[in-house]
């Protein structure tokens, strides 16, 4: 099974990725260390300095990866592009309030206008509609404003055994945002 | 007669459920008003954004022609995905409605986020239609 973690950045994709992968002994690949590792970009964005992902080689990648992996695996992918990956069975976008995100992306010591971009793309739902455009109703959309890692891990468990959904648009942020 | 020519811009936000429309005046430093399409049926969620936003447009138009404003620019902040990049449904219908309530339309301008860490997405979204 593949299991795509994706959310914009600092919602807490790789915090609780390393604790789920302990949980359930899955396999897991975070995409920013791919694209580094294999150099899977194809030059760097004018205006805000990041690394463009030549996202049809990370798809590439991460093919790779699955063929080696076995039936029965779980492989947990995580990234905010990982939704990119149209071969994935389940997706969790991981959500947290603009306000809160806010907070949790001043520890990383950002320039301010790529905290409030950020912020911005969380509040318009941008990972969760283009995941839901790829995936469907295999996306599942989880608001970790209030939760621990441990406790979104848990609830991504229930997810993939069918215990519980989460499904796109049960989350809601744009009255968070001041405007 | 200055009055008459009057011009604002509308930011438009536009998410899966909702669209919340600031309309400023021209150097952004006054807020003139403010509308939320406020929240809708989820079942819906593929009409709910279209109506939540001619709502909040018509409401919107209704403040900014009160103000003797004659035309707005729109900035627009919509998802649209990967795919032939069509903004949220929201965004079409703000423009809409506006138009509809007689404001003219001047410039739209796309600056949608891009969520991005050390990585990113391709931008390149010039040209994509609203
Ligand atoms: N419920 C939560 N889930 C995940 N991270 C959380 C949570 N609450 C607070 N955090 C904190 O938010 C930050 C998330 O950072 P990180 O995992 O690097 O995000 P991402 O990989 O999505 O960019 C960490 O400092 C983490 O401790
Ligand atoms: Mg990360």
């Amino acid at each position: 099974m593949i299991l795509l973690i994706t959310g914009t950045p600092g919602t807490g994709k790789s915090t609780v990725a390393a604790v789920l992968k302990n949980k359930i002994e899955a396999f897991l690949v975070g995409v920013n260390e791919l694209v580094e590792d294999k150099h899977l970009y194809t030059g760097i964005d004018e205006n805000r300095g990041y690394k463009i992902v030549d996202l049809d080689a990370m798809c590439l990648e991460l093919n790779r990866v699955v063929e080696t992996s076995k039936e029965g695996d779980v492989l947990i992918v995580e990234g905010h592009l990982s939704h990119y990956f149209e071969d994935g069975d389940l997706v969790v976008v991981l959500r947290a309030k603009p306000s809160v995100l806010r907070e949790r992306l001043k520890t990383k010591g950002w320039a301010d206008s790529k905290i409030q971009e950020n912020i911005e793309a969380e509040a318009i739902d941008i990972c969760t509609f283009e995941s839901y455009e790829i995936h469907g109703d295999n996306v599942n959309e989880i608001d970790t404003s209030d939760l621990k890692p441990e406790e979104v891990a848990d609830l991504i468990i229930d997810v993939i055994t069918g215990k519980k959904r989460f499904p796109v648009g049960n989350v809601d942020f744009l009255e968070d945002i001041s405007l | 007669m200055a009055e008459k020519e009057k011009w604002g811009v509308a930011n438009v936000y536009s998410s899966f459920n909702n669209t919340i429309i600031t309309v400023t005046d021209i150097t952004g430093a006054e807020t003139i008003t403010q509308w939320s399409g406020g929240k809708v049926v989820r079942a819906d969620r593929q009409e709910s954004s279209p109506f939540a936003a001619m709502e909040a447009a018509t409401r919107a138009a209704e403040d900014v022609k009160e103000k003797g404003i004659i035309g707005l620019h729109i900035k627009v902040r919509a998802p649209g995905g990967n795919g032939p990049r069509t903004p949220g449904p929201g965004a079409q219908a703000t423009i809409r409605a506006f138009a509809r309530a007689g404001i003219r339309i001047g410039k739209i301008e796309d600056v949608t986020p891009i969520p991005h860490d050390g990585t990113g997405r391709p931008g390149g979204k010039r040209g994509r239609r609203v």
